[in-house]
């Protein structure tokens, strides 16, 4: 029984799990609170609409900690996603979710202690609020306390990227507060002064925060009344609605599959071949690294395996989430990782929100059309590479690109494309790996490769 | 209001007096919203009336 590493800052209760069992402990500090969730209807509305996800109550017991309230037991959730892995789409869906919970909660009589965007995680394409200690009793008067927290995590940065095109992702992925006010105001254009929801939400707010930032701490504070403090979020909610990603088609990548000589011939048959490897691995957790737009991924994703399906590019990682949404696609998840520098630990000891790698463990790792890349213009060694991939997952289905191949020709001249070929390719990945099956792509020159990791790698 | 409940997180003094002035703001908006959409409704509605 392991105590989750985010789950200390509320006192009110948190989270530890054992495999993929989920409790959270509850003090007893949050009996009222509890008691209204479950009474007044709201925890009952929340699960109707599919926006708060379920838990029952349970006798597990924690040795070493106080007498809880009460342990529940949360529906499990196969990945945990942070902000910084978030294309626009997913951070402006759980944006308006968080909205929506609040607006709920309001009508119950209460009202979210904070503003988190890691108050929100992914089932499928759907959002799914996960901080059941968040809410609190609302009496008349009472601001909301999340709404800083909020404008930080969710509207300053879609803002960004929405006005100026400024990808939020190294922002969110680098501080955990999310985008400081402060910083929005300067970097977004002075014509958004005159836009109402900029001016007021980020850059008087901006102001607001700086002016005061020293004061003492007053023993009252302003009252907002419950019609001014809906009308408040009502605005935040169509002002985040309104917000529009611009030049979804101009990316990259995001066109890679159409540009790339792959004709249908070669696109079936790697399919196919894809599928094969995948149900020989077994495997429940997939990484799909370097997934462009997903198309691969969907491919060989199953009603028993899920696979997690990164890119670098947030705009091939839109492309993949709306197509997922669209198809009603579920067992993909799309997220913004960068196979040379994925997502590290942030926050408090660096243990607070862990790097992709300590919170999923893939039995099988798959990076097509990606080894030239990482060993050519990333200039990283095959063996590395190999040495990588065979500590994450047992399994790697691989495509090797031959340096014949006119993906590889258009690469820059560095000291890795001259050690770039098959044989030291097979020599390193010989050091980590045993082949277990080897199909050549029809209408092509390029090969995939199943490859198991050796005992006592 | 006094503050009577131990926070969570640090909500900072600015951002709540800013936010009961925008809220103040968004709440007269929406208030004369409501009115004029009744006001609207009353000549909508006598204009759709039925000739008697």
């Amino acid at each position: 029984m392991l105590r989750n590493t985010a789950s200390f800052r509320d006192s009110s209760g948190f989270v530890f799990e054992d495999n993929n069992n989920i409790y959270r402990w509850v003090s007893k500090e949050y009996s009222k609170e509890y008691a209204h969730l479950n009474s007044s209807g709201l925890f009952a509305k929340l699960l109707e609409k599919g926006w708060i996800v379920n838990h029952r109550e349970t006798d597990v017991k924690l040795p070493g900690y106080p007498d809880p309230l009460v342990v529940l037991q949360h529906d499990f959730l196969p990945v945990i996603s942070y902000p910084s892995e978030w294309c626009f789409s997913q951070l402006k869906e759980a944006a308006l979710l968080t909205l929506d919970v609040l607006n709920v909660s309001l009508e119950h009589g209460m009202i979210l202690k904070d503003g988190s965007a890691y108050n929100v995680q992914f089932r499928g394409t759907k959002p799914v609020f996960i901080d059941t200690l968040s809410f609190a009793l609302y009496t008349e008067g009472q601001p909301w306390n999340g709404y800083r927290q909020f404008c930080e995590h969710f509207l300053a940065p879609l803002y960004l990227y929405s006005k100026v095109g400024l990808d939020f992702q190294p922002m969110l992925g680098s501080r955990i507060e999310g985008v400081s006010l402060a910083l929005a105001s300067k970097l977004l254009p002075w014509t958004t002064l005159f836009q109402p929801a900029a001016l007021m939400h980020i850059h008087a707010h901006a102001k607001a925060i700086s002016r005061n930032g020293s004061s003492e701490r007053p023993a009252t504070q302003p009252s907002i009344s419950k019609k001014n403090l809906i009308a408040l979020i009502d605005h935040l909610r169509s002002t985040v609605s309104s917000l529009k990603l611009k030049g979804l088609e101009k990316t990259q990548w995001g066109d890679y599959d159409q540009q790339t000589h792959y004709n249908d011939v070669a696109k079936a048959s790697k399919a196919l071949i894809i599928k094969d490897f995948t149900s020989t691995a077994g495997a429940s957790v997939i990484w799909d690294v370097g997934a462009n737009d997903g198309l691969y991924s969907r491919a060989i994703a199953s009603d028993n395996n899920i696979v997690i399906s990164m890119d670098f590019d947030p705009l091939a990682v839109e492309k993949n989430f709306r197509t997922n949404a669209t198809k009603n696609i579920n067992n993909v998840y799309p997220l913004i990782v960068d196979a040379v520098n994925p997502t590290a630990s942030i926050g408090w000891a660096n243990k607070e929100r862990p790097g992709i790698a300590l919170r999923s463990k893939p039995g099988l790792i798959m990076a097509l059309a990606v080894i030239h890349h990482l060993t050519i213009t990333c200039n990283i060694p095959f063996e590395a590479v190999a040495e990588y991939f065979s500590g994450l997952a047992p399994w790697l289905i691989i495509e090797f690109v031959p340096e014949t191949d006119d993906k590889v020709k258009v690469l820059p001249h560095t000291s890795g494309k001259d050690r770039y070929n098959r044989s030291n390719f097979d020599e390193a990945f010989g050091k980590f790996y045993e082949k277990e099956n080897e199909i050549a792509v029809k209408a092509t020159q390029r090969s995939l490769l199943l490859l198991k990791r050796k005992p006592g790698v | 209001m006094i503050l009577h409940i131990l926070l969570y997180i640090d909500p900072g003094i600015g951002s709540v007096i800013i936010q009961a002035i925008i809220a103040g703001v968004l709440g007269f908006f929406y208030t004369l919203k409501v009115y004029g959409n009744k006001i609207k409704s009353i000549f909508t509605r006598k204009k759709n009336e039925p000739p008697k």
